[in-house]
């Protein structure tokens, strides 16, 4: 089993892709942690888990410039599509294209071409489009107050992961132990699972409550 | 900081919440939880009071038949959506124009309200994402014990908390301008404890804050009675039983004519409750883990005398004096210093405390030498004494008590106003469940 990482890389596997692939679960798990344990809040594990890949990908000032833009975009479209009734996969495909559209006359508009957004960075902008679908949701569900509270600490999850993700001698532990890496992930995981406790911002919130004196 | 420390594994966290009581549902109570519809179609059966439903839009076809002659004011709720999410409430109709007004105030045209039912239909509210179906049904009219606290339009509703048939703790939730008519806290209604015993209500929270008056007209928020409030916890207990899940949130409005009414339950009750009660669920959770309870009747009679009782502490706190009915579990030490229970009346129109012959027998006391005249309706008579030891409420009282022939009579003790100067007299306040099970 120890020898799988090796073995990989000599077949050609390049040592970033098995890096990121081992610290994939890493991410999943602290994301899991912010939210049983700290009590931050996310739009789902994958959008941040999948935010900060895109952040890798496309770098960091231009992964966020990208979710700006595509997230002013999608909802100003959304919005102007909703005049008209589609059923909602077309009408989904719809907001899509002109969004794609929209988005590259803006990009050629601002002149990104000092940015690295050649063919090696498609990722980044197809996983943010995809998950410009549930910011646009988000908002119609929730008041406005929740929605940008809920779009914020996203990305801040995403971007501490990112950070997380950078960390070299991370990646050099998940390479040269990836069996003892993943077994310590999933115990962390069976902990979380199990954890009854008050989340941070419960005793924050609770507060008061926790300086009551009992009575008997 | 030890306070703190005892006090955490008191509070209920959503973990733990999730942990012990949302993932130990099975599925299809659940599934029906979820879904407004058969919840109240569940309800109905049961024979509990649910708003009435005006029409259900199922899909696009019954969207696109629908004719839109709606009435003055309504609520209109997507059939699966979580925390008041999606649901508008609307109570009134401007004269010439199809316009209504959303509690809350402000103005929504029809096809404000057609686009609304779109989004439902769509999926846009409920946590699946599949497509919903549009639910109209009347508007609970507002009762005149909520009408200074309540933001007009707005439908006020008591939140309680049951478990297994016991109601375990409530709170009145009281709409304001910016939830828009929805009594939800975290869309910023205010949420007020209520002492379980009597149904009123004590400290108060607004978006996790404490606050003692609503913010804009100045009303004390503690004091108020709930109307019906034994019936709302029968109620909210009724509905947990035939949910089939076990800790179930029930909101209950109560219409100025109709009573209590069953607006929504909650498979998964928020836990700020704990702030607006000021204590903590869990510690009431454990208080009756095990206890196997058989009528929705018991479940609240025994909430009432566990849970209860706050606004008599802090009465008894101002007074000095301790609270007691008309009838009163007392001990009294016998020769041998045991304690023996009796059930005692409680008589304020007799100044000494009297005992039966037969009791003062058994209880192998030994009549004091003394005699007292007594002046009665049936004229002077002298009585024997007993010097007696016993306690009512935990309070000691050493008196000379008479003894008088007492077979025949349902009491063999009553306590009169000599005895009674540590006491406020409530006549409501009802015997202990054990003390009522050693009267029957």
């Amino acid at each position: 089993m120890t020898n799988i990482i090796p073995y990989l890389l000599s077949q050609g596997v390049s040592q970033e892709v098995l890096a990121y692939i081992l610290l994939t679960p890493l991410i999943a798990t602290f994301i899991a942690f912010l939210r049983q344990v700290v009590g931050l809040k996310s739009i789902g594990v994958y959008h941040p888990l999948l935010l900060a890949f895109a952040f890798v990908g496309a770098g960091l000032k231009e992964g966020l410039i990208l979710f700006l833009l595509i997230a002013v975009l999608a909802n100003a479209i959304t919005y102007l599509v909703k005049k008209f009734s589609f059923l909602y996969l077309p009408r989904l495909t719809i907001v899509v294209t002109v969004t794609t559209l929209a988005l590259l006359l803006t990009i050629s508009i601002i002149r990104f071409s000092d940015y690295n957004l050649t063919l090696q960075s498609y990722l980044p902008i197809i996983i943010i489009l995809a998950l410009s679908d549930k910011l646009v949701t988000i908002q119609i569900k929730k008041n406005v107050r929740s929605a940008i509270f809920l779009i914020s600490s996203t990305i801040i999850i995403a971007l501490l992961s990112y950070l997380i993700l950078n960390i070299s001698w991370l990646q050099e532990i998940s390479l040269s132990y990836p069996i003892i890496f993943l077994i310590t992930l999933l115990i962390i995981n069976i902990f979380l699972g199990r954890f009854r406790g008050l989340r941070i911002n419960e005793i924050w919130r609770f507060k008061d409550l926790l300086r009551l004196s009992s009575k008997d | 900081m030890i306070n703190a420390i005892k006090n955490y594994n008191k509070i209920l966290g959503l973990n733990a919440r999730n942990l012990d009581y949302v993932l130990k549902k099975d599925r299809t109570s659940l599934a029906i939880a979820d879904n407004k519809i058969k919840v109240k179609r569940m309800l109905k059966m049961a024979g509990l009071p649910v708003p009435e439903t005006y029409a259900v839009i199922k899909n696009e076809k019954d969207f696109k038949k629908f004719d839109w002659d709606l009435p003055k004011s309504f609520v209109l709720k997507p059939n699966q959506s979580l925390g008041g999410e999606g649901v508008l409430i609307v109570y009134g109709k401007k004269k010439n124009s199809p316009t209504w007004i959303k509690a809350g105030q402000s103005l929504i045209p029809l096809e404000d309200i057609k686009h609304h039912v779109y989004n439902i239909l769509e999926g846009n509210f409920s946590p699946s994402e599949k497509s919903d179906k549009a639910v109209f049904e009347s508007r609970v009219r507002l009762h005149p014990a909520f009408k200074p606290y309540t933001f007009k339009g707005g439908v006020p509703d008591v939140r309680v908390v049951v478990y297994e048939k016991i109601p375990i703790m409530a709170e009145l939730r009281l709409p304001t301008k910016a939830s828009e008519g929805r009594s939800n806290l975290h869309l910023g209604g205010i949420g007020v404890g209520i002492d379980m015993k009597s149904g009123i209500t004590t400290t108060a929270i607004l978006r996790n804050r404490l606050v003692e008056t609503v913010p804009d007209t100045r009303h004390v928020l503690s004091g108020i009675q709930i109307p019906q409030w034994k019936d709302v916890l029968r109620i909210a207990a009724l509905a947990q039983k035939h949910s089939g899940i076990s800790l179930l949130g029930v909101d209950i409005a109560i219409d100025r004519d109709k009573g209590p009414m069953i607006f929504e339950i909650n498979s998964r009750p928020g836990i700020s409750i704990q702030i607006a009660n000021q204590s903590p669920l869990r510690e009431r959770l454990k208080r009756i883990e095990g206890l196997k309870i058989k009528s929705a009747r018991r479940g609240t009679k025994i909430a009432r005398e566990l849970f209860g009782g706050e606004i008599e502490e802090e009465l008894e706190e101002i007074s000095g004096r301790k609270i007691i009915g008309i009838f009163e579990e007392v001990e009294i030490i016998d020769k041998n210093n045991n304690k023996i229970q009796v059930i005692a009346k409680i008589d304020t129109g007799a100044y000494r405390t009297s005992i039966g012959k037969d009791l003062i027998e058994k209880l192998g006391l030994k009549e004091s030498k003394k005699t007292i005249n007594f002046v009665s309706s049936l004229g002077r008579e002298t009585r024997h004494v007993v010097d007696l030891e016993f306690s009512i409420v935990g309070q000691k009282i050493k008196t000379l008590a008479s003894i008088a022939d007492r077979s025949g009579l349902k009491f063999n003790m009553i306590i009169g106003r000599r005895d009674l100067k540590y006491f406020l007299l409530d006549p409501k306040r009802k015997l202990s469940i054990d003390g009522l099970d050693k009267i029957e």
